[in-house]
């Protein structure tokens, strides 16, 4: 599982420009799909996190999948992974070896690849408003934290911690105080 | 000790930088003017380098900077910089949520920011897909006939690229790396 870890990353450093958005299609299908090492929620949850925390979320979305399957040593080979292949490229750039600007066949590929990712982010987009858009909360709530976003550019750690409380207080709205912890019917989200 | 600076003016922007990106790549230009003497439009430059290369922009980004200003080692150094605090953060993040798996609050929380993920990606989805379907460098420069029918600042080809991408992987079940392999390809023999 550990070689299998780094080589998923190492291919996903390694194809997808424009960040770690164009690899949830990638990761989602090898992970839910192919592996069954998460679910369709597990996985949502996971980029909520990744993109909330500090960080590249590239790097984030390794060692988070990483530490959940293999511990300490399973996030250290993703994260190696999914970093090695822009480590070797850009160093090749810095040194001269490799020129980009101005080679049309190199810059045609690039292009052909951050075309891709876009798709790869479409994808994704679907992908996850599939998953998590069920209830009133959570289509206005996706369709909120869009204009947010990208509307009026506020940072992402903020909506996320705003969304955090907001599911908490919701949660204790709905079901009452007094509940106890994973007996409640509708705040969690494990029954979606 | 100009090797630890870089670790720790990088470590700095592993931490800070929440929502990834060119989030963190402001706070990388705003830090780096201790290591090198850089022109706003230098600075630019590496950026679009990074922007255009696999891997995440922020690793790219520290990796150029780190090697202009320290060679491999600087590069190493701070790519490693900007990695510790997302590694460190997010395993603990990660124990946590799976600690506490059947804890209310911890469900509420997940379940409050589960609608945010989708328009933190739809989000991405402009910031990603603007600059790569309006762009000046079009695809296609190998074929200077395909020039004069394509719109200014449009680039249809990559138009084109995005919709297969996703035809491909969604209607055929074809192989995303395949898919990627292929566009890049494709992207090169059309040049940009």
């Amino acid at each position: 599982m550990i070689t299998e870890l780094f080589l998923t990353f190492l291919k996903l450093g390694a194809f997808t420009i424009g960040g770690g958005v164009a690899m949830i299609p990638i990761l989602r299908d090898k992970m839910v799909k192919e592996k069954g090492w998460f679910t369709d929620e597990e996985m949502v949850d996971l980029f909520a996190i990744c993109q909330g925390l500090p960080g590249v979320i590239a790097i984030n979305m390794a060692t988070y999948v990483g530490y959940k399957k293999r511990g300490l040593l399973g996030s250290l080979v993703s994260t190696i992974g999914v970093i090695l292949p822009s480590f070797v490229v850009i160093l090749l750039i810095a040194r001269g070896l490799a020129t980009v600007k101005g080679n049309p066949i190199a810059m045609g590929m690039l292009g052909g690849l951050r075309a891709a990712a876009v798709g790869l982010i479409l994808i994704a987009v679907w992908q996850i408003a599939k998953t998590v858009m069920k209830d009133a909360y959570s289509i206005i709530g996706a369709v909120v934290a869009f204009g947010l976003i990208a509307g009026l550019h506020i940072n992402v750690a903020y909506v996320v911690i705003a969304y955090l409380i907001i599911g908490i207080i919701y949660d204790r709205i709905k079901n009452g105080k007094d509940k106890k912890p994973g007996a409640e019917s509708g705040g969690g989200g494990e029954e979606l | 000790m100009i090797y630890l600076q870089l670790y720790f003016a990088f470590f700095k922007i592993g931490l800070l930088g929440f929502g990834g990106g060119m989030a963190v790549v402001k706070l990388i230009s705003d830090s780096i003017q201790q290591f090198m003497a850089i022109t706003p439009s230098e600075f630019a430059n590496i950026v679009g380098i990074a922007q255009v290369t696999p891997g995440p922009i922020a690793v790219n980004t520290a990796t150029y900077i780190g090697y202009e200003s320290a060679g491999v080692l600087g590069s190493f150094v701070a790519t490693l910089g900007v990695a510790t605090p997302a590694f460190i953060l997010v395993a603990l993040v990660c124990r946590f949520v799976t600690n506490h798996q059947d804890n209310r609050t911890m469900n509420a929380a997940l379940y409050g920011i589960r609608p945010a993920t989708a328009g933190m990606v739809a989000a991405a989805l402009i910031t990603i897909g603007t600059p790569a379907i309006f762009n000046e460098e079009k695809l296609g420069a190998n074929f200077a006939s395909l020039h004069g029918v394509l719109p200014q600042n449009f680039d249809l080809v990559a138009l084109l690229i995005c919709v297969a991408t996703i035809v491909l992987i969604k209607k055929f079940k074809a192989n995303t790396f395949a898919v990627l392999i292929a566009m890049g390809i494709i992207g090169a023999i059309l040049g940009a």
